[in-house]
């Protein structure tokens, strides 16, 4: 596999302020990297430096071999970008503004008009295509925000937080959207401080806090690496204390204890000893109502990394 | 209550924009001062003068020249920075005494005076009043070189006894008496026609500016906002008209006690002065109202604004005094407001009170009245219907 | 940089979409400099041109009155008669006339027999300038005839022959030692006309300049400038193409409130190249300005409330509104460091059919203006192109 693009050391500082600090990456093609983690924590400006809009201080980025810099021309071509904020001109049409960014790609003429027709297709707005953008609702124009980004068919497209603050309906578009670039062939850069998102459509994802970031891999390799456990929790009625000192000794339980309606537990690989922990509970004359298996997901990754929930932040 | 609250709201928004604070209270203090400064002093066409080596004959043309009501002499040190000032405008007309010529005059030669002005201008009209102090100062010089012509007495010894003789003996004279009133008093200070002109130019200006926030109110849905909340439509018209007029009046007293305080303007009757800002104030607001019904956008409001703004100040007589317009201008004119006002001020520094100006108070009444009621009724349909 | 091209192209689209750009570039200067021209027109005369309103009081019009023909001969052929002095005063006052000589009937009757006359010029008291020239016109006719007066009693006093010296005396009166040679100076000054546009021209280039530089800081509120930063575009190419729109739009709106003024307001500019010369100088000069001020500020409000003020002043200082430092002192210095002045100035030197090389020296100062604030501007411009 070969790497669109590859961050290295990358390093940025606005005066006291050390927003990036030796961070460090790359994307191959056709995979979608999620760079997750919460608001302030750099990824707005790592995802600058990666698009030329920022010259790191140190470090480099390189995308098809090519150093990336405010005036490097030639590698900017091969990426597109969708800024976190709707960047489109709301006094031209839906057309203009794409033919517009699509001349400033080095595009013109018939395969620019064909190519603008293709994207209006994608993005559902081929039927309003003449109508000029503040008449469109908040949904069109995030449309047409991500558009933009495709037309020049870039080999990698950044997308900088595109479902903050859009509407559910509009949420799940874009991410179907994003899914099918990915099987389409092109590398994603993707940023998000939504779990779900992150576990939804990136095949690698880089966690980033304070400028750094502190892990990076698949998501199942995030939560091997962090050691965290399933959380498994019995309701039911019985001797819960007598259940409780027994399940403790059970082959995978790594712990056990009284909740309000049964047991709680955190088992290593909950699928291969889940039938040997019922039957212990049985046995201990317990009358199982229920059983709930929570598997360790990023958020939990998160917290154990940073010691701090992702959504207060 | 709620019409103060919108009226405050207004105020608030004028004060935390610093460019505003910047036009509607320094600007206008900072103009009253130019303009004081660049036509404080007189109108009158301005005379250069070059005398490299004037004498006594030629210092006596200058004093007689300085002394002379309706010209102002500049003295010059060369040449090309006279022909320039005529040509430019800067000076009416220029006097250019040779370089020589004190010791011609002494010794009875004769000498050419150089007397530069632009054909058809004021300054080459002024050629008679020059002319007459030339001659005047040369007089007794010319009547000893009489006296050598006849072969006399040498001018040296002529110019004595003519000396003599000019001061004894009897001239005819010419006398002078101006008739009218004047149109600028001398007793009026080097900035008071200035500061009453300004204070109406801006306090309009201002008040139009208010129809841009106007608009952004709109605009910004606020003023429907306002509608859902118990407020009822007259409350919200009245409120925002209350707010244009608070912010106008607000600006016309402070540049009233400021031009007072700072350059000792006189207002005349303060009690009528202070009816005259309310009065003009209303009629800025409903002005404000109007234009904002009348545009949807704010700038191009604000490009109105200005237009319409330093046009009516310019045909009201607020940038150059109405008494210079032609007798059909002046009717026009009257078409404006600031005329009304700027004749009330006038009527109080002459010492009138506040009966005196009922005429010009009752039109400014009437203009106020006719454009809140119109501007009322236009907004009340836009904020109610979307 | 095609880039360059496109971004500009996509401005002026944008900005003639806005209409904006028309009411402040086209329709505020003409409008303004239409009533202005009306209102100072009217009170100055249009050419500029003066010519004090005459008069003179004759009650006995069967009697010659040799006096007043000597009057009369030097007011070069127009001049109202009155009736009686209360007349006079009467036209006088309503401004009809600015002076009036009133004459005595016996002033020569009492001048032959040795008496002293008295001549009297009635004045409007606002018409000073008139009431002075009436007033040396008399006095020039008075001092000649003291001058005879004097050259007789001297020459007596030294000895002289009365019956010789008498007819002498009165052949030599208007001999003088001293002659005003009359030199007619160039007019390197505008008409009102031409003044005001050219001068709403300048103020108002101020506001149109800053729209195409005002639009990088709204693409930068608005996270376009970003975008187009992340496609193949130099930074430097964005402020090129901005500064582009900047120009065009100011040369557009000069030229066509030129052609506007000759047509509407028989606007007289001199020498084409020298105006065109002009028209880039001061465009460039604002846009200069414009570009500092827009450096200055962070969000696209706040350069349009810098730009406002510093427009006004510089409108004022530079006399667009009226004439200003013409008296010396600190405010002639102060005035020509605005362009307005250099402007105006440029183009009063093409008055009078003066050649372009005319307006080269003001035309040098207004580059001069625009390559010092280019150069701040460049300094303050480099933190806004980035994101």
């Amino acid at each position: 596999m070969t790497a669109v693009m590859v961050a290295e050391g990358l390093a940025k500082s606005f005066g006291d302020l050390q927003a990036v600090d030796g961070v460090g990456f790359s994307i191959n093609e056709g995979e979608t990297y999620g760079l997750l983690g919460p608001n302030g924590a750099g990824k707005t400006t790592t995802i600058s430096m990666i698009a030329g809009l920022l010259e790191p201080d140190e470090g480099e980025v390189r995308v098809g071999g090519d150093r990336i810099s405010p005036r490097a021309v030639t590698p900017k071509r091969r990426m597109g970008l969708v800024p976190q904020e709707l960047a489109i001109y709301p006094d031209l049409t839906a057309r203009e503004n794409l033919e517009f960014f699509g001349r400033l790609y080095g595009m013109g003429g018939v395969g620019l008009s064909q190519r603008a027709d293709r994207v209006l297709e994608v993005v559902g707005l081929a039927e309003r295509q003449k109508d000029l953008t503040k008449e469109f609702s908040g949904g069109m124009k995030r449309r047409l925000n991500i558009g933009i980004g495709l037309l020049h068919s870039p080999e990698l497209l950044i997308l900088d937080e595109p479902t903050a603050g859009v509407d559910p309906q509009s949420r799940n578009a874009i991410l179907e959207a994003v899914e099918e670039l990915s099987t389409a062939g092109i590398a994603v850069l993707y940023t998000t401080h939504y779990m779900e998102e992150a576990e939804r459509l990136c095949d690698r994802v880089g966690i980033i806090d304070q400028g750094k970031i502190i892990a990076e891999g698949t998501r199942r390799e995030l939560v091997e690496m962090v050691g965290e456990k399933d959380r498994v929790s019995i309701t039911g009625t019985g001797p819960v204390a007598e259940v409780v000192r027994k399940l403790s000794s059970t082959v995978g339980v790594a712990e056990a204890g009284e909740s309000e309606s049964g047991v709680t537990l955190l088992v290593e690989d909950s699928s291969s000893h889940l039938a040997a922990i019922l039957s212990t509970a049985a046995q201990a004359g317990m009358v199982v109502s229920g059983v709930e298996i929570e598997q360790p997901d990023l958020e939990a990754v998160f917290l154990h990394l940073t010691g701090k929930a992702l959504r207060d932040v | 209550m709620k019409v103060l609250a919108i009226a405050r709201n207004n105020l608030v928004r004028l004060f935390r924009d610093r460019s505003s604070i910047f036009f509607v209270f320094i600007f206008p203090l900072a103009l009253i001062l130019l303009i004081g400064l660049q036509f404080g002093g007189s109108f009158a066409p301005r005379l250069g003068v070059l005398a490299p080596s004037p004498g006594t004959v030629g210092a006596e043309i200058i004093d007689n020249l300085a002394s002379t009501d309706g010209v102002e002499v500049v003295t010059l040190s060369d040449e090309s920075s006279l022909k320039e000032g005529v040509e430019r405008g800067s000076l009416g007309a220029a006097l250019s005494l040779p370089a020589d010529f004190d010791e011609r005059v002494a010794a009875g030669e004769m000498s050419e005076v150089g007397f530069i002005a632009r054909p058809g201008g004021v300054g080459a009209a002024l050629q008679p009043v020059v002319a007459e102090v030339v001659q005047r100062s040369v007089l007794a010089a010319n009547a000893a070189n009489f006296v050598v012509t006849q072969d006399l007495a040498t001018f040296e010894e002529a110019l004595v006894t003519a000396r003599t003789i000019e001061g004894q003996l009897p001239a005819p004279e010419v006398h002078v008496t101006t008739v009218g009133e004047a149109l600028f008093p001398a007793s009026l200070g080097r900035f008071d026609i200035g500061a009453s002109s300004q204070l109406v130019l801006f306090m309009f200006i201002t008040a139009l500016s208010g129809a841009a926030v106007l608009i952004q109110t709109r605009e910004l849905g606020l003023s429907r906002r306002m509608l859902v909340t118990p407020t009822s439509v007259p409350t919200i018209v009245m409120g925002e008209a209350t707010g244009r007029f608070l912010v106008v009046a607000v600006q016309g007293l402070y540049i009233m006690a400021g031009a007072l305080l700072i350059f000792g303007v006189d207002w005349g009757d303060p009690l009528a002065a202070l009816a005259i800002v309310v009065v003009f104030s209303a009629v800025g607001a409903g002005a404000a109202m109007l234009l904002g019904t009348l545009f949807r956008n704010a700038e191009q409001a604000g490009g109105v604004g200005v237009i319409v703004g330093l046009g009516m100040a310019a045909l009201g007589g607020a940038m150059l005094p109405i008494q210079l317009f032609s007798p059909t201008l002046q009717r026009i004119a009257h078409l404006t407001p600031h005329a009304w006002a700027l004749d009330a001020f006038a009527k109080i520094r002459a010492d009138g009170g506040i009966g005196d100006i009922g005429l010009e108070l009752g039109a400014l009444a009437a203009y106020a009245l006719v454009l809140l009621l119109i501007a009322s009724w236009r907004l009340r349909r836009s904020i109610t219907r979307p | 940089m095609r880039n360059i091209i496109h971004i500009a192209a996509k401005d002026l689209r944008l900005r003639i979409r806005d209409k904006s750009v028309f009411i402040i570039g086209l329709i505020a200067p003409l409008a303004l400099a239409f009533i202005f021209n009306t209102v100072f027109g009217g009170a100055f005369g249009d050419d500029g041109t003066f010519a004090p309103a005459l008069g003179i009081v004759e009650t006995n019009a069967d009697q010659t009155n040799s006096t007043l023909e000597r009057i009369t001969s030097q007011l070069g052929g127009t001049w109202q008669t009155f009736a009686d002095p209360a007349a006079a005063e009467a036209a006088l006052d309503d401004g009809d006339v600015g002076a009036v000589f009133v004459v005595p009937d016996s002033f020569d009757a009492d001048l032959a027999g040795g008496q002293i006359g008295e001549i009297e010029v009635l004045g409007a008291i606002d018409a000073g300038t008139s009431t002075q020239i009436a007033a040396g016109i008399a006095r020039n006719y008075t001092n000649s005839l003291q001058t005879t007066q004097v050259a007789i009693a001297s020459a007596i006093s030294a000895g002289g022959d009365p019956a010789d010296i008498i007819p002498a005396a009165i052949d030599a009166t208007d001999q003088s030692l001293i002659s005003l040679g009359e030199v007619d100076a160039d007019v390197r000054q505008l008409d009102t006309n031409t003044s005001t546009v050219a001068g709403m021209a300048m103020f108002f280039l101020l506001f149109t300049a800053q729209t195409g530089l005002l639009s990088l800081l709204e693409e930068r509120r608005d996270g376009t400038l970003q975008r187009i930063l992340a496609t193949p575009t130099r930074p430097a190419s964005v402020l090129a193409a901005k500064s582009i729109v900047s120009i065009v739009l100011g040369v557009f709106s000069l030229l066509v409130l030129i052609v506007a003024g000759i047509v509407l307001m028989d606007a007289k500019w001199g020498n084409p190249l020298g105006v065109a010369l002009l028209v880039i100088g001061g465009v460039l000069a604002a846009v200069g300005i414009s570009a500092v001020t827009t450096g200055m500020a962070k969000t696209p409000e706040q350069a349009g409330n810098i730009q406002g003020i510093v427009a006004t002043v510089l409108g004022l200082l530079g006399g667009a509104f009226f004439p200003i430092g013409q008296n010396g002192g600190i405010l002639a210095q102060v005035t020509a460091l605005t362009p307005h002045y250099w402007f105006s100035r440029g183009l009063s030197d093409l008055a009078g059919g003066q050649p372009a090389s005319a307006a080269f020296g003001a035309v040098g100062w207004l580059l001069l203006i625009a390559s010092v604030t280019s150069a701040i501007a460049a300094i303050l411009s480099r933190k806004q192109i980035s994101p």
